[in-house]
């Protein structure tokens, strides 16, 4: 193995570890957000530093490797894939922690399990979401990441539409459960914002295969 | 952090009038590759060939400063050439094997040194041209002239003839610019791994082989250092403008 293929290795096994972490941090975000586990909450908040740490050293291992390797072709779109992929994997890591956050202001606030059910099942989606776009990512395997848009965010979209209505609902019906529901809402839309970052990672797996630049369709 | 193993000092080399080199002060440490790089004629294959004393051979040369390999200046009047050229080898330009066999090119400087065990000889060939990565290609032709192997072989030859007398320092004057690119990239392996035993400075043109294998990088231009870095550092990050610029590949 040449050095540069060592370095662009190391380099997207890193890539792997850090999605690993920020699938991770949806999925225990989500769930302390649910079962109300204020300590999970800040074990994801405290592990945000650490997505955070590993994008700045991913951005500059990637500045190393052009500066000094002179990548060409698969190489040069591993390390242009990273760059790109790891500012979408880090923000999806902001987004878990705001609704870790919000797990813990909720900590004196009224529920409404009805709601939260579907919200759990949108962590779900979301999560499975981001699973297939890594795997896609790691393995460069297409047929996976085009099937994306198609699989999940047809029940994703579906899923916010359900918790901002009945979000709305609620607030019409008591109006002292204003910031229940606007809370709801803003876990609604972190999670959205996750899923189109789970979508851009996987047309940065087709950039990686074919070298083509697309737009997955967005529903 | 690794240990200083030569270093100039205030060196200045004159060729009549011309001055070649102005006060250079560098430092090298053990175990790294040190890449030289610069326009032509900035002074950096002299300030090589200063190392182990190549300059002296040289008509109507005077150096001023000091050159301290392991603390002893080699320009003191009882240094011993020989014994120097042995602990600091060169690598030159254009593979210059002997017009005699692989293992008689590689057993040269042994035998000089008065070593006629034929186990020991054999044994330091084999050693040699193992970790020149020239041992696969030459093993069944140790008889053959080593003039009749390819440019990029005869190069690792050449290595290996130098590693054969156990040098501290190998010092490469372009070892990669006679050759094409998959010869050049075995010797930028062969370096490599050989850094983990010895100390290499090189004379390098080619930028590209200078960030990919070097530790170290100095700039030259015009007889002075403008800039010795780490590598990283030096192509990420150059401190002096005519750094960057030479690097970009805007003159030189």
């Amino acid at each position: 193995m040449t050095i540069l293929e060592q370095k662009v290795t190391t380099l997207t096994s890193q890539f792997a570890e850090m999605g690993a972490l920020a699938i991770e941090a949806t999925m225990n975000a989500g769930r302390s957000f649910v079962n109300h586990d204020v300590e999970l909450a800040n074990r994801v908040i405290v592990n945000d530093t650490q997505i955070n740490e590993l994008q700045l050293k991913l951005e500059k291992q990637s500045f190393e490797i052009m500066a000094l390797y002179q990548p060409v072709a698969t190489d040069l779109r591993q390390v242009v894939g990273v760059l790109k992929a790891v500012t979408d994997v880090e923000r999806i890591g902001d987004h878990a922690r705001n609704i870790a956050h919000r797990t813990i202001k909720f900590a004196q606030l009224q529920r409404i399990p009805e709601i939260e059910r579907n919200i759990w099942q949108m962590v779900e989606e979301v999560s499975a979401e981001l699973r297939i776009a890594m795997d896609a990512y790691n393995q460069a395997d297409l047929s996976q990441a085009r099937t994306i848009p198609t699989t999940y965010n047809g029940p994703i979209n579906d899923l916010y539409n359900e918790i901002a209505s009945a979000s709305y609902q609620a607030v019409a019906d008591d109006p002292t459960l204003i910031n229940t529901s606007i809370g709801y809402l803003k876990i609604a839309q972190d999670l959205g914002r996750i899923s189109d970052y789970g979508i851009n990672i996987a047309e940065w797996s087709i950039y990686l295969a074919t070298g083509k630049l697309i737009e997955l369709d967005n529903y | 952090m690794a240990e200083v193993i030569i270093e100039s000092k205030q060196l200045d080399l004159f060729y009549g009038y011309f001055q070649a080199l102005k006060k250079i002060n560098l430092q090298f440490e053990t175990n790294q590759i040190a890449a030289l790089i610069g326009p032509s004629g900035c002074g950096k294959s002299t300030f090589l060939r200063c190392l182990n004393r190549m300059n002296d051979l040289v008509d109507g040369v005077k150096i001023d400063g000091e050159v301290l390999y392991e603390k002893q200046d080699i320009y003191a009047p009882n240094t011993n050439l020989v014994e120097l050229r042995k602990q600091i080898g060169m690598v030159f330009q254009q593979p210059n094997p002997f017009p005699f066999s692989v293992y008689d090119n590689v057993a040269f400087g042994l035998r000089l040194a008065g070593v006629k065990d034929k186990k020991l000889l054999d044994e330091k060939v084999e050693k040699s041209l193992r970790q020149a990565a020239v041992w696969e290609e030459v093993k069944d032709k140790l008889h053959t002239n080593a003039l009749s192997f390819s440019g990029g072989q005869q190069q690792r030859i050449c290595i290996a003839r130098v590693l054969a007398v156990s040098p501290k320092i190998i010092l490469l004057d372009e070892p990669t610019s006679a050759l094409d690119p998959i010869s050049s990239a075995k010797i930028e392996e062969t370096l490599i791994n050989l850094k983990k035993e010895y100390t290499i400075i090189m004379v390098t043109h080619n930028l590209a082989q200078a960030s990919r294998i070097s530790d170290k990088t100095v700039f030259f231009m015009d007889g002075q250092v403008v800039e010795a870095a780490a590598t990283k550092k030096m192509f990420l990050n150059p401190e002096k403008t005519a750094t960057a610029d030479y690097l970009a590949g805007k003159f030189g």
